[in-house]
């Protein structure tokens, strides 16, 4: 399900359904950019005042704020940087088990 | 006398190994002793026989219920695994399992020396290892140092605990800092007067780090490598949430594939849950 929304309804982690064009037909956002602080300022740069996004947009953007507390426990259990692909895996496991432990949680 | 000879002494009257295991070993390396000899020995204790039985046919050994007698698990199994199961049973029926310091109880880890036993030899086999009698055995024991600062200095090990979240070190260096000697060093010594193989006294002395004294050992390096897998998954609990980062010389010592420790995860986590069920619950 898509939705037609105002800017002023538009959140971060909500998803571009349709492009965005200019007045001249560029195409400013492309369809599945997932909105930052950053695209406020270009969607107000070029005046724009609708947008077409995805769906259920309000789990996106809680989504997005889960991402970050999860990324956040991930920090206080690895304090280091991979150096090789077996570690990026040990961390990529690590964060597996975080996930299936906050399932429960909530 | 200070904390760590007091330490030191407690080994000393810590109780020998049950008398079975002694005379299992003895069977053992007597070449002209049968199987049938070395089953009546394990059979004198009704018990012990029917743990190794459910330990035989955990999924751990591939043989899910096959085995019914302590005889044909001696056939499949094998000598020396047999004997390291009646090893593992003895000693964590040895020490008691009563004392809670908020939070880390000794069957949590005993819950993680079982992961880690677990998941050394599903590594080693992985691996392609053909002898895998020591790997289990090799993770059950890595951390008996920590039991024994649980039985003989509760009080101190609880200040180690806060002494390492406080200054964000590790519990080996707040160990040496409180206790005068660490985990590994101590449950080193306690090997050696149980006369337990140097194989494994090698794994409970240098786990932590990877190697022995930067010489590759791929026990060691399995065990430390099963260690950090076993806070990965979470399963049991050692005393502290911090992911360490492997040592760099074990990945050239184990050759390990990408992709080889994801694949093994759900059997793992089975193994474990099993096995855990079996010895300790």
């Amino acid at each position: 399900m898509n939705r037609n929304i105002s800017i002023d309804d538009l959140k971060c982690g909500m998803i571009i359904e349709q492009p965005i064009k200019n007045q001249y037909g560029n195409v400013i956002i492309d369809r599945g950019t997932i909105i930052e602080e950053k695209h406020f300022r270009v969607l107000k740069i070029w005046g724009i005042k609708n947008l077409i996004v995805k769906e259920p947009d309000t789990n996106n953007s809680l989504k997005n704020e889960e991402d970050v507390e999860l990324k956040n426990l991930l920090n206080k259990k690895i304090k280091w940087i991979p150096t090789n692909e077996f570690e990026e895996e040990l961390i990529s496991l690590t964060m597996d088990t975080i996930k299936k432990s906050s399932i429960h949680e909530y | 006398m200070n904390i760590s000879e007091k330490l030191i002494n407690s080994i000393n009257n810590l109780p020998t190994l049950p008398t079975l295991y002694n005379v299992i070993t003895e069977a053992i390396e007597d070449p002209y002793s049968t199987n049938t000899k070395l089953a009546n020995i394990i059979l004198t204790d009704q018990s012990t026989t029917m743990k190794v039985l459910k330990v035989a046919n955990s999924p751990l050994y591939g043989f899910h219920g096959k085995i019914d007698s302590i005889s044909d698990a001696i056939l499949y199994i094998g000598r020396n695994e047999i004997k390291n199961i009646v090893l593992t049973l003895s000693i964590i029926s040895s020490f008691s399992k009563r004392i809670n310091l908020k939070g880390f109880r000794p069957i949590d880890l005993w819950a993680h020396s079982i992961a880690v036993g677990v998941i050394s030899r599903n590594i080693a086999q992985a691996l392609g290892e053909k002898k895998l009698e020591n790997y289990f055995l090799a993770g059950i024991l890595h951390d008996i140092g920590k039991i024994i600062f649980l039985e003989y200095a509760v009080e101190e090990y609880k200040k180690v605990f806060e002494l390492a979240k406080k200054k964000e070190i590790i519990i080996n260096d707040a160990e040496k800092q409180i206790l005068g000697i660490n985990h590994e060093e101590i449950g080193q010594l306690l090997a050696k007067k149980w006369r337990i193989p140097e194989t494994i006294q090698n794994v409970i002395l240098y786990h932590s780090k990877g190697s022995i004294l930067k010489t590759p050992d791929f026990l060691v390096s399995i065990v430390h490598l099963s260690n950090i897998i076993a806070h990965i998954l979470e399963l049991g609990y050692s005393g502290y949430d911090i992911i360490q980062q492997p040592s760099p010389i074990i990945w050239d010592t184990l050759k390990i594939k990408k992709g080889m420790i994801t694949s093994l995860k759900d059997k793992i986590i089975n193994d474990y849950t099993n096995t855990v069920k079996l010895i300790i619950l």
